[in-house]
C-alpha cells in the first residue's frame, strides 16, 4: 500500500464561485459605506456569509454593524465577533437581529471590574426572540469574564444546546452551575480553562460533544463521570505537549483519563459487553504522553480502545508515541490522524488548521516542512495546492502564535522554492506573500522568522509577477529593515525594496518616499557597509567582502529608486549626509563601475531638485570626480551585454547637466565652461546601444532643462536621453505611463522646442551647438516616422 | 396561454412564447418581422442553450458554459419533455436582463479561466451586487 498516494479529493477550480465573489464585493461595499439601496431582504445564509467576510477582515465596527444588523436589509441569525474590536454600544446593534448563534470574542467592556460582564453583554446583544431561540453560545476568549453567567444563561436561554468558553479563566464553580442547570446541552467546550474537576457534568446526559483540550483535571473520578455521558459521539482529551517537570502531577492526573477509557474498553471486550460510549465516533488523544508504555504497548493500548468502540470513525494521535506509526484495523473504516504519511499529514493539518490548537498545528506544519524539504518531486499538483492552502489557513488563524508562524513560513519558503512556484497560480503565490508579510509584521524582531519570510519573497519569479501588492511588500520590507539589523535579513529586505519600489503605483510610492526615516536608515547602511567593505577588504575574507558589496549595491539601488522624482526623499538624503558618503563611495569604488553608476543615479536625482540648491556639488573636488566619471571606454561590453561605462558616464553627465542649469555655485566660469564642453564631447561619443539602459516615469526633468538651460552640454544630455528611450520604445515600456514614450514626449511640451532646435533655433540660448541640432533632428525623425524597432530591453535599474 | 411544467429553482422550462397568434398579420399595417430561427438549440445534446430573462431578453450560450451552474447542469442533464419541446430554453421569472447578462458573463469567465494560472478579476458593479448574489445562489454557481 502506497501511503503517499495522491489524495482522492476532487480538484476544484481556482475561480471562486459567483456567490462568493458577490459576497466579498458586498462586504467591500459595506466596509466603504457604499452599499446601494435595494428593495429586498437578503436571506439568512447569504447575510451570515457577508457578516463572516467582514469579521475575517476585522472590519466589524459601528458603521458596518449598523448596516449589517439593519432588519430592512439583512436577516442574520449567526453573529461571530471574534477578533474584532467591538464595544458595548455596538453590541446593541446585534439585538436588531434574531439569532440562533452568538460568538462573543474579546470585546472591550470592563465596567468597574477587570472582567467582561457576561450577563450585561448578553442582555445588550440578544433581543427577546434571540434569547428564546438561541442554540449556540460561544464565550471563548482570553479576557477574564464574570463567573456567575451560567445562572443567567439557564434562566434566559432555554433552548441553548451548545456552549463554549475555551481559554477563559473559568474554574470549577462555574462548571458546577452549568452541571446543575444546563441539562439540555449537547455540545460543551471547556478547553484550556482553569477547571480541575469535571464531576458535576455527569448530569449533562444529553452531551454528544465534549471538548476538553489541555485541561488539567486533578480531582474526581473522571471515568465514572464520563460513563454517565452515554450519548457522547465526540470526545476530545487531547493535550498540549508539555515537558515541564513541575506539572508532573497534572500530567499523571490527565493520563488517568485515557487510562480509564482503556480500562473500560478492556472490561467491555473481556465481558462481551459495550462501553458506556457506544455511540462514540471520534476521539482526540493528540499530545498525550503515553510514553511509559512504549510504542508497542501504546499501540496495543489504542487498539483496545478502537476495538471496544465499533462505531469509532476517527482517532487523533498527533504528537503521541504513535505519531509515526501505521495503524490498520481490518474491516474498520477508521481515520487515524497522525503523521505516518504525506497523505495523513495533510489530513492532520486540515483537521486542526481551523481549530485553536497551535501546538498541533505547529506539529503538523513541521511534518509538512520535512515532506516538502525531502520530497521535492513527490508532491502531486493537488497535494501541493492543498498544502499551500492549509499552510496559509494555519498561519492566518495562528497569527498570534510564534511557533505556527515560524513553521508556516518555513513551509512557504519550500512551497515557493525553485521550480515549485511555477506550479502555483498567481493567486496562490499572492496568498503566500500575504501570509509571509502578516508574519513579518507580527514578529519584527524575530530573526529566524524574518529570514524565512524574506527568503521566500526574495524570489525572482515571484517579484516579477504583476499582481503582487508591491506597496505592502515594500513597506513591510522597509519597516523590517529599520527594526532588524541581522545582516542577512537586512541584505534581503534592501534587495526587495530596490526591486519593488519602481513597481509601485506613483501614489503609493509617494506615501513611502515621504517617510524620511527610511532614507536616513539607508544612508546609515551605506556608510556602515562602505566602512565595512574598506576595512574588511583583505585576503581571507572574500565572502564577507562579497556580502558587504552585495548589500551596498542593493542599498544604492533602493535609494536610487526612492529618490526618483521625489524632492522630500532627496532632501532627506542630503540632510542625512548622503552626498558626502556618496562621493566617498565614488572614490573608494573607482574600479566598480556598477557601484559608481548607482551612486551617480542617486546624485542625479538630487541634482534635478532645484529647491535643494546644491551649490556644494560645484566644489572642485566634487566636479573633478564627476568629470572623471564622464570618461570611459564606451564601446566596451561586459559579459551580460551591457555598456557599463556608458551608463556610468550618462548618470554623471546628468548630475552635471542639472548643476549647469540650476546652480550658481560654480567656482569659476572656466570650471563651468570646461564641464559643459566635456559633456558635449563625451556624449557625442556614446554609441548606439542595442537595448535600453534606463527607463523614465516622465520627461519632466528633461523638459525643465531644455526650456531653461543656457548650457549646450546640459541640453545635449537631455536630448540624448530622450533619443535613447524613444529609440528603444517598442521593447522598453515606460513605467506607469501606459501610452508610451512617444506620447510622453508629445505631452511633455518638448516637441515644439526640439522642433525649433532641429532647425538651429532656440529662444534662450544664442549659440546652439551643431551637435545639439543634430541630435534634435534625429529625435524629430523618430517621432515623425514612429516606426523604429528596438532590441530587447535591458534596464539599468535591475540588479 | 399558460406555461406548462416547472423546473428547479425559480425558473421554468417552457414552450416557445406564442406571441401574436391572436392578431392576424393581415390586420397590421406594419407586420413584426418573424424571428430568425437559430440552429444548434435542438435536442438533448444541443450545442447551445437559451436563457430568457423576465423582460424577454434572450441569451444564447454554449451548453458547456451553462453547465458551470449546478442548477442548470442538473436541469439539462435530466431534461423534461417541456424543456426538450422548448428547444432547450429556460425562462427566469426572477432575473432581469442585466442580471442574467452578468451571470452569463461569469459562466463564460469561469469556463475560460478554469484551468488558468492567471485569471483577471471579475468585476461586479455596486448596483447589481445584491441581485447578483441572489441569482448566484439560485443557480448554484
Amino acid at each position: 500500500m502506497d501511503h503517499n498516494a495522491a489524495l482522492t479529493t476532487c480538484s476544484t477550480s481556482a475561480i471562486p464561485r459567483l456567490a462568493r465573489l458577490a459576497t466579498e464585493r458586498i462586504a467591500e461595499l459595506i466596509e466603504n459605506d457604499a452599499l446601494p439601496e435595494f428593495d429586498h431582504k437578503v436571506i439568512a445564509s447569504c447575510s451570515n456569509d457577508i457578516f463572516e467576510v467582514l469579521r475575517q477582515k476585522k472590519k466589524l465596527n459601528h458603521q458596518t454593524l449598523q448596516t449589517m444588523c439593519s432588519t430592512s436589509r439583512f436577516q442574520i441569525n449567526k453573529i461571530d465577533l471574534m477578533g474584532n474590536k467591538v464595544e458595548l454600544q455596538d453590541l446593541e446593534l446585534c439585538s436588531n437581529q434574531n439569532l440562533v448563534s452568538f460568538r462573543l470574542g474579546d470585546i472591550d467592556y470592563f465596567p468597574n471590574t477587570n472582567k467582561i460582564q457576561v450577563a450585561d453583554v448578553l442582555d445588550t446583544a440578544l433581543n427577546r426572540t434571540s434569547r428564546q431561540q438561541l442554540r449556540h453560545l460561544d464565550l471563548s476568549g482570553r479576557h477574564r469574564i464574570t463567573s456567575n453567567w451560567p445562572t443567567y444563561v439557564a434562566r434566559k436561554l432555554p433552548r441553548l444546546e451548545s456552549l463554549a468558553f475555551a481559554n477563559r479563566s473559568t474554574a470549577n464553580e462555574t462548571l458546577s452551575q452549568i452541571g446543575a442547570s444546563l441539562l439540555n446541552l449537547r455540545f460543551l467546550d471547556i478547553s484550556s480553562t482553569c477547571v480541575t474537576d469535571i464531576s458535576c457534568i455527569s448530569s449533562l446526559r444529553n452531551l454528544e460533544v465534549l471538548i476538553m483540550y489541555n485541561l488539567n483535571i486533578l480531582k474526581g473520578d473522571v471515568t465514572e463521570t464520563l460513563s454517565n455521558l452515554t450519548k457522547l459521539r465526540v470526545l476530545d482529551i487531547s493535550r498540549k505537549v508539555n515537558t515541564d517537570y513541575l506539572q508532573e502531577t497534572s500530567q499523571d492526573a490527565h493520563l488517568d483519563l485515557a487510562l480509564g477509557i482503556y480500562n473500560r474498553s478492556v472490561e467491555a471486550i473481556e465481558s462481551g459487553t459495550a462501553t458506556p460510549w457506544a455511540e462514540l465516533r471520534a476521539i482526540d488523544m493528540s499530545g498525550l504522553s503515553i510514553v511509559q508504555f512504549g510504542t508497542d504497548r501504546a499501540l496495543a493500548f489504542v487498539e483496545k480502545i478502537i476495538e471496544a468502540h465499533p462505531k469509532l470513525e476517527q482517532i487523533s494521535l498527533l504528537a503521541t508515541p504513535l505519531d509515526s506509526s501505521l495503524i490498520e484495523i481490518p474491516n474498520r473504516n477508521l481515520q487515524v490522524i497522525n503523521t505516518v504519511s504525506r497523505r495523513s499529514i495533510i489530513f492532520a493539518l486540515s483537521h486542526y488548521a481551523n481549530l485553536d490548537r497551535p501546538a498541533f498545528i505547529t506539529h503538523a506544519l513541521h511534518s509538512v516542512y520535512y515532506q516538502l524539504q525531502s520530497g521535492y518531486d513527490k508532491f502531486s499538483q493537488e497535494e501541493l495546492k492543498e498544502c499551500l492552502r492549509l499552510v496559509c489557513i494555519s498561519m492566518q488563524q495562528g497569527l498570534n502564535t510564534l511557533p505556527v508562524q515560524i513553521a508556516g513560513s518555513a513551509c512557504l519558503y519550500h512551497l515557493c522554492k525553485m521550480k515549485r512556484i511555477k506550479r502555483l497560480s498567481v493567486k496562490e503565490v499572492n496568498n503566500c506573500i500575504e501570509r509571509s508579510l502578516d508574519a513579518a509584521e507580527q514578529y519584527r524582531s524575530m530573526t529566524q522568522l524574518q529570514k524565512n519570510v524574506w527568503l521566500t519573497i526574495c524570489n525572482d519569479y515571484l517579484l516579477h509577477l504583476d499582481e503582487i501588492d508591491f506597496y505592502r511588500t515594500c513597506k513591510v520590507a522597509l519597516d523590517t529593515m529599520l527594526l532588524n539589523r541581522d545582516a542577512s535579513v537586512e541584505r534581503m529586505t534592501i534587495a526587495i525594496v530596490s526591486i519593488v519600489t519602481p513597481k509601485m503605483r506613483p501614489s503609493e510610492a509617494k506615501i513611502l518616499t515621504t517617510e524620511t526615516k527610511y532614507v536616513y536608515h539607508l544612508v546609515k547602511i551605506m556608510n556602515d557597509y562602505l566602512e565595512a567593505y574598506t576595512r574588511e577588504h583583505r585576503v581571507g575574507h572574500e565572502r564577507d567582502n562579497e556580502n558587504a558589496l552585495y548589500t551596498l549595491k542593493f542599498t544604492l539601488s533602493a535609494l536610487w529608486n526612492l529618490t526618483d522624482e521625489c524632492p522630500a526623499t532627496c532632501k532627506a538624503f542630503l540632510d542625512a549626509g548622503g552626498v558626502q558618503i556618496a562621493f566617498r563611495i565614488l572614490k573608494a569604488f573607482d574600479y566598480h563601475g556598477n557601484v559608481q553608476t548607482k551612486v551617480l543615479g542617486i546624485l542625479n536625482n538630487l541634482a534635478e531638485v532645484e529647491e535643494l540648491h546644491l551649490g556644494q556639488l560645484c566644489k572642485n573636488e566634487y566636479i573633478s570626480v564627476l568629470i572623471s566619471c564622464l570618461d570611459g571606454s564606451f564601446n566596451e561590453v561586459d559579459s551580460k551585454g551591457r555598456y557599463r561605462e556608458v551608463e556610468r558616464s550618462y548618470f554623471a553627465a546628468g548630475i552635471l547637466a542639472n548643476l549647469l542649469t540650476n546652480t550658481d555655485g560654480w567656482e569659476s566660469e572656466n570650471q563651468r565652461d570646461e564641464a559643459c564642453e566635456k559633456l558635449l564631447e563625451l556624449i557625442e561619443q556614446y554609441p548606439t546601444l542595442p537595448s535600453a539602459m534606463v527607463s523614465y516615469k516622465s520627461f519632466i526633468p528633461f523638459s525643465r532643462i531644455v526650456r531653461e538651460s543656457n548650457s549646450n552640454g546640459a541640453i545635449m544630455w537631455c536630448l540624448w536621453g530622450v533619443h535613447h528611450v524613444l529609440q528603444h520604445r517598442e521593447k522598453n515600456k515606460a513605467p506607469t505611463y501606459e501610452k508610451g514614450y512617444i506620447e510622453m514626449f508629445m505631452d511633455s511640451g518638448l516637441s515644439p522646442i526640439v522642433e525649433d532646435m532641429s532647425h538651429g533655433h532656440s529662444k534662450h540660448i544664442h549659440n546652439l551647438d551643431i551637435r545639439v541640432v543634430h541630435l534634435a533632428r534625429e529625435i524629430i525623425d523618430i517621432v515623425s516616422c514612429h516606426s523604429l524597432s528596438s532590441s530587447p530591453v535591458r534596464l539599468v535599474r535591475r540588479v | 396561454m399558460d406555461k406548462n411544467g416547472s423546473a428547479a429553482g425559480g425558473f421554468q422550462a417552457a414552450s416557445n412564447k406564442d406571441d401574436g397568434l391572436e392578431e392576424p398579420d393581415s390586420q397590421k399595417t406594419g407586420a413584426k418581422p418573424q424571428p430568425v430561427p437559430i440552429s444548434g438549440l435542438e435536442g438533448p445534446r444541443s450545442k447551445y442553450v437559451k436563457l430568457v430573462s423576465n423582460d424577454d431578453h434572450e441569451f444564447i450560450i454554449k451548453r458547456e458554459v451553462a453547465m458551470t451552474s449546478k442548477s442548470l447542469r442538473e436541469l439539462f442533464a435530466n431534461p423534461t419533455v417541456d424543456l426538450a419541446a422548448a428547444n432547450n430554453t429556460v425562462y427566469f421569472s426572477d432575473f432581469q436582463s442585466h442580471i442574467l447578462q452578468k451571470v452569463c458573463h461569469y459562466l463564460a469567465y469561469k469556463t475560460k479561466y478554469r484551468h488558468s494560472r492567471v485569471a483577471p478579476p471579475f468585476d461586479i458593479p455596486p448596483d447589481i451586487a445584491m441581485d447578483l448574489l441572489a441569482a448566484a445562489n439560485e443557480l448554484e454557481c
